[in-house]
């Protein structure tokens, strides 16, 4: 039997504390709600952060590791991916995937909220850029991001509000080729303090960004919003492994039954319920949530929970310049993006694109591992000729290709394997498209050409490698069509009026950009909806 | 984990082969990766220590080229294990470092001068005006 939960009746109960939840709590206790959040995790433990000691390459992997299959802390769930090309990154902790992000906050185009129409593939968003334009600028100020207004890949408007990081030699030099080869390149865009904003202090290219944040220069959620939220008033709740929403007779969400890390259970109430829980953690939580009312999980009526999973497949090109680029540091992070063949062109054999961005490679270690360097032969007699070519005179363009939405790429619960607190975990059956492969194949090497004619005397196609899948999307669509989608355009569950859903899983297309700016954009538009309509919402109580 | 004088020579063994001397660095086991490098990898990794042991353990007798080779051929992860193991513990070797060059990943602050100015870079992109779709009119 589960005990009545102790915290005070909230306006609103956010399930999560990512990026997601960490931006509609800041509408919400801003808008004078009261609001409880539950998240299995803790507070990143930054003294685990050792950039600044000689061990960190070899550390890094282990408690900053983004594979919970790896990682298996006690916030963790295990993630049967066995039937899956690509592994689940993910990171469960106050702050969730951006303590581990790499931080490229890239906007979608306006071509990606229109996919169906310009395409013929997909869907469309129910949504344009332009709606989305206004939120974008707000979290941009949110999380400090650096970079560059004008870039001629998106519409004119406002930029964010810190100046670029530096183009950095091996930026220089890629973008001088660009402009030769009449390629598109431009400052990236990072949130990564530049310089001192809130609470972020400026970077110092550490090239540790995705490994603990030493200088806490990083837009991670856990810096940027919840010490905040949490002084506003925001009850955040850790430990807290949500195991099933409980409905009533109306068919509404009465709360969430927790376990605590003791293993106690515990009832929170809530009126209105958002999940922010990600791409798998969301559609997991609604089929435990099966009811006699809801026996296809909850909000399934449209079948769709779980489906249509993107994970956006991943490539890596590195080249090899005679000239030292200090490419042991920089920010990881990007120096310039290039969007030069994200719009479709259909010559090319497949539909959609991929965004590419320039990052260093880091320290020696970094310089002998099978990632990105595949089977290369450093060992034995030539290691030190080969090791000496490669640290800080390499360069990296990482490729996130668009994966389109197909039914039988899917988030379902695993039969039989448990998280620690016996909960089903859950289970991705995912196979690459031959869309998405042919596409990186051709972004693999335009990126080959790009950096031989930036100068390198060498370019390294890296292999592909399982444990990439940080953009988990997709899982309960958007739409206007409660047949065809889980939520309306503003996460609202087409089935259970006070249950919503603000995170990645909304999304009817994934785009070919890192994801984290539009899941905050979209958090933030889907709060402000819920916030002014709010007298209008059904609630159990 | 202890590791006993016999296993640590069969690491310094395979090691060497992996690193050998050259280019006026020194080789994996005079680096110290048999020794004190061992000790200060299993420190800060002390998962690796229990499939170290039974990987020098098969290891034992056999020629060290010919054992690099077949775990590079036919077993991956023993391999991989002592590509992450042999250079992890050279570079943490401060000669090894000064050597390279490199001192870690230590601080490099940004420069505020903003280099995409420099020689009318983003200009040129600027120049070549927008290359995005827009939103289709209903």
């Amino acid at each position: 039997m589960a005990s009545q939960g102790t915290q005070a009746d909230p306006d609103v109960l956010i399930i999560g504390a990512g990026p997601t939840g960490a931006v509609a709590a800041k509408r919400f206790v801003e808008a004078g709600m009261r609001v409880v959040v539950l998240e299995q995790g803790g507070w990143p433990d930054y003294s685990k952060a050792r950039a600044n000691h000689p061990d960190f390459e070899l550390t890094m992997g282990r408690y900053w590791s983004g594979n919970p299959n790896r990682r298996q802390a006690p916030a963790d769930y295990p993630i049967d991916d066995s039937d899956s090309d690509i592994a689940a990154v993910l990171y469960n902790a106050v702050g969730g995937g951006t303590v581990i992000y790499a931080a490229h906050w890239q906007r979608s185009m306006p071509s990606d909220f229109r996919v169906r129409t310009l395409d013929g593939v997909g869907d469309d968003w129910p949504l344009t850029y332009e709606e989305l334009q206004p939120f974008y600028e707000r979290v941009e100020a949110e999380f400090g991001v650096s970079g560059l207004a004008g870039d001629p890949a998106f519409p004119p408007g406002k930029g964010p509000p810190l100046p670029p990081a530096p183009l950095a030699p091996m930026g220089g030099r890629v973008a001088l080729a660009h402009n030769r080869l009449g390629w598109h390149w431009w400052p990236a865009p990072n949130a990564i303090a530049t310089r001192a904003y809130g609470p972020l202090r400026p970077c110092t290219q550490r090239a540790a960004c995705m490994w603990g944040c030493v200088e806490g220069a990083k837009g991670s959620v856990d810096v940027t919003h919840w010490p905040q939220n949490v002084g506003a008033g925001v009850q955040l709740i850790t430990g807290a492994r949500v195991r099933r929403l409980e409905t009533n007779g109306n068919g509404l969400v009465a709360g969430a039954e927790y376990v605590d890390r003791e293993g106690r259970k515990h009832f929170q109430k809530a009126a209105v319920t958002v999940l922010a829980a990600n791409g798998i953690g969301t559609p997991r939580l609604l089929f435990l949530s099966a009811s006699s009312q809801f026996p296809n999980g909850l909000a399934n009526s449209s079948g769709l929970v779980g489906k249509r999973l993107m994970l956006h497949p991943f490539g890596t090109v590195v080249g090899l310049f005679d000239e030292d680029l200090g490419s042991t540091h920089g920010l990881w992070g990007q120096h310039i993006h290039s969007l030069q063949f994200y719009e479709t062109d259909t010559s090319r054999g497949f539909v959609r694109g991929a965004k590419w961005g320039l990052q260093p490679t880091g320290g020696p270690l970094s310089m002998t591992r099978g990632y990105p360097w595949g089977d290369n032969p450093i060992w034995g007699p030539n290691f030190h000729r080969d090791l000496r070519k490669r640290l800080g005179h390499s360069a990296m363009w990482g490729i996130i290709a668009e994966d389109l939405p197909e039914e039988t790429n899917r988030v379902v619960l695993d039969p039989v394997l448990k998280d620690a607190d016996g909960i089903p975990a859950p289970k991705l059956i995912y196979r690459m498209s031959e869309n998405s492969k042919r596409l990186l194949e051709f972004h693999l090497q335009r990126a080959k050409e790009s950096l031989e004619a930036a100068g390198a005397y060498q370019v390294v196609i890296a292999p592909l490698i399982r444990e990439t899948g940080w953009h988990i999307l997709g899982t309960a669509k958007m739409g206007t069509d409660r047949a065809t989608s889980v939520v309306n355009p503003w996460g609202r569950c087409h089935d259970v009026a006070n249950l919503f859903i603000f995170d990645g899983s909304i999304w009817p297309t994934s785009s070919g950009m890192n994801p984290t700016a539009t899941i905050a954009a979209m958090s933030l538009r889907c709060a402000e909806h819920l916030v002014q309509n709010r007298r209008n919402q059904t609630s159990p109580v | 984990m202890i590791f006993d004088t016999e296993e640590r020579a069969v690491l310094a063994a395979l090691a060497d082969v992996i690193i050998p001397a050259g280019e006026g660095f020194p080789s994996a086991s005079q680096a110290g990766v048999a020794a004190e490098g061992l000790d200060q990898v299993l420190s800060f990794r002390p998962d690796i220590a229990d499939p170290l042991k039974g990987l020098l353990a098969s290891s034992r007798g056999r020629p060290p080229a010919e054992v690099v080779a077949e775990l590079r051929k036919n077993n991956p992860a023993g391999f991989g294990l002592l590509a992450e193991i042999v250079p992890g513990a050279y570079f943490l070797n401060p000669q090894v470092r000064v050597r390279l060059g490199y001192a870690g990943q230590g601080p490099r602050p940004i420069d505020p001068r903003p280099d995409y100015q420099d020689d009318g870079l983003f200009q040129s992109v600027l120049d070549r005006g927008p290359i995005y779709r827009a939103t289709p009119k209903v």
